[in-house]
Order: structure tokens, then sequence, then C-alpha cells
């Protein structure tokens, strides 16, 4: 039996040991991904979400730590080896799991494709050796002549030519260096790949063929994609469900529809409105104002507390905690006092209200300071 | 502060602060750097361009389609290979070093605050430098007082805190402004800024355009903004010019460039930019469908005539054997696109103003 959900993530929080004292990367974060959707997970710099991201990998290096959580991973018993099966159970603990064993897991089951294509390969081996270098290792059951036609198989799947097998990275253009990674990932077929801002680098049009072809490539296979990007934007066309991460914490976490209409964390709000519309009317936009937290000293109680408009005297004294703050979607669930009770009686649990948001003391900073001299 | 304005259309705006018309740059590139190919990298092929006191123009494209190149043949940081440009009316050379009242007038904000910035000085210094070489100030007091109203400009207060402050211990948005400021020390009439936001966090973008708007409409500044993302050019800029490797292809009022789009090129552009609310409009799919394949070309050999030919869904013969000249569609719209008619047989734009 298979659960639906492929990864559930309980309570992981990563530390980075400094001389100025213990950054808390990722602190106490819960989710699940369902078998073939596209999670995504949404932050700024330093929210922790690349961090998030190796750690369910099991790639963070010193000075990096796991202090506490786990990651259960679900394995899909139908396309489990029984050597498998006797290795790894129904499921698994990716955080337990022993070096030989992590072997055996990675890229059969879990792959990750990084934000830099040109980093990530090698700049002195082909494509081909590359790919098959990968199946190689982790496929022992092939020979070189069933590698190299897995690897003509793949670079076709990613839509490049199989004679651009034999280039070597530097003659590649940025976009087909992307979807030659994306190949690599793919290698041994994997339930669950981790893309770290896979589209990052590229061109806009580029980006939308990657995009096009992941979705696609998704469909036909049925693999689960945690899709980390900080570009909300792009994150809400694609997802299913979407994380939103913010100095290392989960600050929302909404089925991708719910958060587009009704997004509840003030944060999360002025992320969605920070990006220009092309459609509709053109309309005066403010974005979030500061900027986002030293991690060494956050804030006590809420960290977005210094830069949000609706901030209260809880905001700054208690951490909130992820709940629901509908009835309606208890699947939505916001870390916010404005939609808890206990915290704010006054409120009603509705949304954040957009004629607030334009009530920001930056705005009218801006325009004082901009008519001076 | 008020939103940024559509334009009332080119035609009825005063006459422009900085225009240059066929402006054309090639660099040469040596034999041995391109792996035994020698020749010139064409970056931008003759364009026209305007900027006007109080508005915002910008340059949209992919990388490597010359935006940057046109920037820094207009700061006067790259010598012009060809076309003639005029600033206030006045004839100005921008084929070789400019004088130094040219950087007087027009100033330019790089992309990069992490670069552009030197870490061993502090912001009191970035900011008095421009201050002194262009004889602004003749006290110390002044000095301290008119750095102090810079920092306020861009809104970095307290200022006192900021002004002994070194880059390092800025985040990026701060160091934006920091360099923005520099820029304004000198009083320039014409600001140019490269990606001014790219590099910065995605919730202090909105922030810097509305600062940078803020100046166009409070100081009269000429702007132009470069940028990839044709939707922060449609927030932010009066009129949209679009250049696709190195040629400009079409240009406008933003509102016609972004609902009535001509240029194939363009209308790629558009449906490939990320947009949420298209997953309404579209259903749920998730797979937009681009009118286009491939990627920009290299500019050492480019394709002949219009560079988009070999991508666009509409090539006709034509299009491979010249560049297509300027076709006028109304209220200040215009592009370059054999579909819009046979304008003219000059395969070179011609100038009209």
């Amino acid at each position: 039996m298979a659960s639906e959900n492929i990864l559930e993530v309980r309570n992981l929080s990563v530390d980075y040991a400094s001389d100025t004292g213990t950054v808390h990367a990722v602190d106490n974060v819960s989710f699940v991904i369902k078998r073939g959707e596209i999670f995504g997970l949404a932050g700024e710099s330093g929210s922790g979400k690349s961090t998030l991201a190796f750690a369910l990998a099991r790639l963070l290096k010193f000075p990096a730590k796991i202090t506490k959580g786990e990651v259960v991973f679900n394995f899909q018993t139908d396309r489990q080896t029984p050597q498998e099966e006797e290795m790894f159970g129904d499921s698994v603990d990716i955080l337990e799991l022993l070096p030989e064993e992590l072997r055996q897991f990675r890229w059969r089951k879990l792959s990750i494709v990084f934000q830099s294509a040109m980093n990530a390969l090698n700049p002195v081996l082909t494509i081909e050796t590359q790919v098959t270098d990968v199946i190689k290792a982790h496929d022992p059951s092939l020979d070189a002549r069933q590698r190299r036609e897995r690897a003509v198989e793949l670079i076709r799947m990613v839509g490049i030519s199989a004679d651009r097998l034999k280039s070597y990275p530097h003659q590649l253009s940025g976009g087909m260096r992307q979807r030659a990674i994306i190949a690599i990932a793919l290698a041994l077929n994997p339930d669950l790949i981790i893309m770290d801002e896979p589209t990052t680098a590229l061109d806009v049009v580029v980006q939308r063929e990657i995009l096009n072809e992941i979705k696609a490539l998704q469909e036909k296979f049925g693999f689960s994609v945690i899709f980390i990007t900080h570009d909300l934007s792009l994150l809400l066309e694609i997802s299913n469900h979407v994380a939103i991460m913010y100095a290392g914490r989960l600050v929302e976490l909404a089925e991708q529809e719910g958060l587009i209409l009704q997004p509840y964390h003030p944060y999360s709000y002025g992320l969605i409105h920070s990006f220009p519309e092309l459609q509709g009317e053109k309309k005066h936009m403010l974005g979030i104002p500061g900027h986002p937290p030293d991690l060494r000293a956050l804030p006590i109680g809420c960290s977005f507390a210094p830069r949000c408009a609706f901030a209260f005297d809880a905001c700054r004294k208690v951490m909130p905690a992820l709940r629901a703050p509908s009835d309606a979607e208890p699947a939505h669930v916001v870390a916010c006092h404005l939609y808890d009770s206990a915290h704010n009686s006054n409120r009603p649990p509705t949304s954040v209200d957009p004629s607030l948001a334009t009530e920001t003391p930056r705005g009218q900073l801006a325009s004082s300071t901009g008519g001076s001299q | 502060m008020t939103a940024p304005q559509s334009s009332p259309g080119i035609d009825t705006l005063p006459q422009p602060i900085l225009e240059a018309t066929a402006l054309r740059k090639t660099f040469a590139v040596s034999s041995r750097a391109v792996l035994g190919r020698s020749g010139t990298v064409k970056a931008v092929e003759p364009m026209d361009i305007a900027l006007y006191p109080g508005k915002a123009v910008a340059l949209v494209g992919e990388s490597g389609s010359g935006k940057t190149t046109v920037a820094r043949v207009l700061a006067g940081m790259y010598p012009a290979s060809g076309g003639t440009a005029k600033f206030r009316g006045k004839v100005i050379d921008l084929s070789r070093s400019v004088p130094k009242s040219h950087h007087r007038e027009i100033q330019l904000v790089f992309q990069d605050p992490f670069g552009s910035l030197n870490p061993v000085h502090s912001v009191y210094y970035h900011l008095a430098r421009p201050l002194h070489v262009f004889g602004h100030i003749h006290t110390k007091e002044q000095e301290r007082q008119q750095i102090l109203d810079l920092l306020r400009r861009v809104s970095l207060t307290p200022a006192e805190q900021f002004i002994e402050k070194f880059p390092h211990e800025l985040s990026g948005g701060q160091r934006q402004r920091i360099a923005i400021a520099r820029a304004l020390a000198v009083r320039p009439s014409v600001l140019l800024a490269d990606e001014p936001v790219s590099m910065l966090d995605v919730s202090i973008r909105l922030d810097m355009l509305n600062l940078l708007a803020g100046f166009k409409d409070d100081l009269g500044l000429a702007l132009l903004f470069i940028t990839h993302d044709i939707a922060s050019a449609r927030y932010f800029a009066d009129e949209i010019l679009v250049m696709y490797a190195g040629q400009l292809v079409e240009g406008g009022p933003t509102e016609t460039i972004i609902k009535t789009p001509k240029h194939p090129y363009t209308q790629l552009l558009l449906s490939a930019a990320p947009d949420p609310s298209r997953m309404f409009s579209r259903g749920k799919k998730g797979i937009v469908e681009l009118p286009a394949r491939g990627e920009p070309p290299s500019l050492i050999d480019p394709p002949t005539g219009c560079r988009f030919h070999p991508r666009c869904p509409h090539a006709m013969p034509v299009c491979r054997e010249r560049f297509p000249a300027r076709t006028e569609l109304g209220d200040g719209h215009s592009t370059h696109c054999f579909l819009y008619g046979e304008a003219g047989s000059n395969p070179q734009t011609s100038s009209q103003s």
C-alpha cells in the first residue's frame, strides 16, 4: 500500500554554526508532498529554501547541521525492486539512511536539479559521459551499451538531438545545458525531483520552454517535483501547492488557487503583489517596505513584524504557529496572529485587505522625500 | 507619489532632451578569442532612441539583445560606431571620448550593486566624490549636508546612520540606493538605469522602481530603464522599445505595446512572461503554447536580414534578405516587420521625428 503522500517533512530544523552565533536557516518546517504534484517553495534570498532542499537530499555540509525533524519518504510499492523493499520497507526517514542506503536511494528515488547549469555540469566531460556516469554509479546492472542507449533516450526526451551528446557544456546554450541537467536528473526514473531555481539564469522565452518541458515530462512519468524559486509569479502558474518561506520558517501553505485568490499572510500578499501584471489596469503597487532580516538577529515573535503594516503587540512577542484561518479550507494554513482570535479578537479572520496595505508608512515616506531639495 | 502615468502620445510632447538617430555599435573581436573566427560583434544595429524630461523609456530585450550596449554608448562609456546624437537640440559626438560635461548631464546606474561600489570606501566617500568632481560643494559642512540630503532622497533614513557605513554592511537594496544617490549627486538631467532591480530581492524591487519613478516626476529626469522583464517595463515606463539580437523591432506607448504587440518577437516575449492571472484565463494545464521556439543567435555571425527570421512563425523569403524599415502604425507605435507592409527599401532605419 503506497501512501498518497510521497514525502512527509516534520519539524525539520537546520542550523548554521558561525562565529557570530548560530543561524537557524530552517526552523521547524513541516509539510507533505503528494504523489505526482508540483510543490512550489517560494522565498527570498536567505529565506532558507535552498537549505531546506539540500537537507531533504542530505546534501548539507558543515557548518550546516540538521538539528531535528524527520523526512519520511513513502515508496511506491509497485515501482520497488525486491532488493529495495528488503532494504527500505514501505517508508524510510531520509535523515536516518546509512551511507550505502543513501547511495541506493539517491537518483533512483530522489534527484536534484541545481540552480546553475553552468556549474552543475563538468566543463571537461562530454554530456554523454556525464549522463552515463550517473547511470553507472547508481544502476550497476546496465552495461556500457545499455547506458549509452539510455543516454540517447534521455537527451531526446528533453528535446535535444542525440548528436549533442558528444558536446561539451560550453558548446551548448544556457537552455540546452539546463535541459541536459534535467535529463541527468531523470536518468534513473526517480519518484521525486527537487528543482532549485532551475530557470532563474535563463531568458524568459527559454524559461517558458523549460517549464513546458518539465510539465510535459511530469505528466508523462508522474514524478513529483519540489520547485524552488524566488519568482512567485512563475510558481503560482505551475504548482499544485505553494509554500511560502520567510526567514527560515513557513509562513503560509496553500493550494495554488487559494493562495492567488486569498493570500492570508501579509508577506504572501505583499509578495504576490510585488509582480507587476501584464493584464488589466495598470495600478500603483508598493511591494514590501524594508528588507529581509538578518538571520543572526531575528526579532522575537514574528520575523516579518518589522516590515508588516498590520503588526500589533502580540506579533512582537509571540511567534505565530501555522494554523488554518478559515474552517472552510483546513489545508490552507498561515502563521499570522491576525487570524488568531486568541491574539486578535477585534479583527474578523478574513484575508488581508488590500486597501489597508496601501497605507504603509513607506509609501508616504517615499513621496515626501522624493519632493525635497 | 502618483502611479506612473501613460504618455498622452508622443506627438504632443516637447523636444527630446537626448536623442540618437541610427545609433550603431560594433565590437572588434580578436581572432583567437573566438576559436579561429575573427570579425565584429554587431551589438547594436542602427536604431533611433529619444528620451524626454519627466518621461521613462523602457528598453526591453533578452540577454545579448544589445540593450546594455545602447545605454553605455549613450553614457559615453563606449564610443559609438555610427549614428548621430543630439543633447538639448545640440549635436554631440558619441563616436569619440565624451567631455566631462556629458557625464554631468547623463548618468548611468549599473545592474550589480555588489560590483559597482568600492568595498574599501565608505558611503560618505562614494557620495562626496561626484560632489567634488562636479564642483557642487565648497565647504565641509556643505558636503556633509548634501550627502545627508542625498541619502534621504533615496529613502536611506536615518541618514546619519548610513553615512559612515561601508558597502559590506549594507544589503543589496541599500547598496543600489547608494549607487542611485551617487548618480543623483551629479545632478544629471538623464538617468540611464541598467537592470536596476534584477539583482535585488523580489519584495524590494517595487520600492526601488517607485523611488526611480519619483525622480522622473519630481526632478523631471529623463529615464532610460533597461530590463528583461516586460511586466516591470509596463509598470515603470511611458514608452517601450523592444530589442532582439541588436535590432530594434518595435516601439511605442507602453499600453499599446502590451495590449497590441505587432512584432512576432514582442508577441513571443509577452506570451512567455510569467503571469499567474493566465491560470484563470487559459485553464489549469500549466503549459503555455509559445508561438516560436529557439534561442537568440550569436551576434558574431547573425542571421541575415531580420535576425528573428529563423525563429519567426511568419517568416517570408524577404525577411532573410534585408531588415525591414520602420512601419508607422499610428500614435507613436512603430515596428520593423514586413508583415505590416513594405515600408521602403532602405534596410537601415530612416530618421523620422
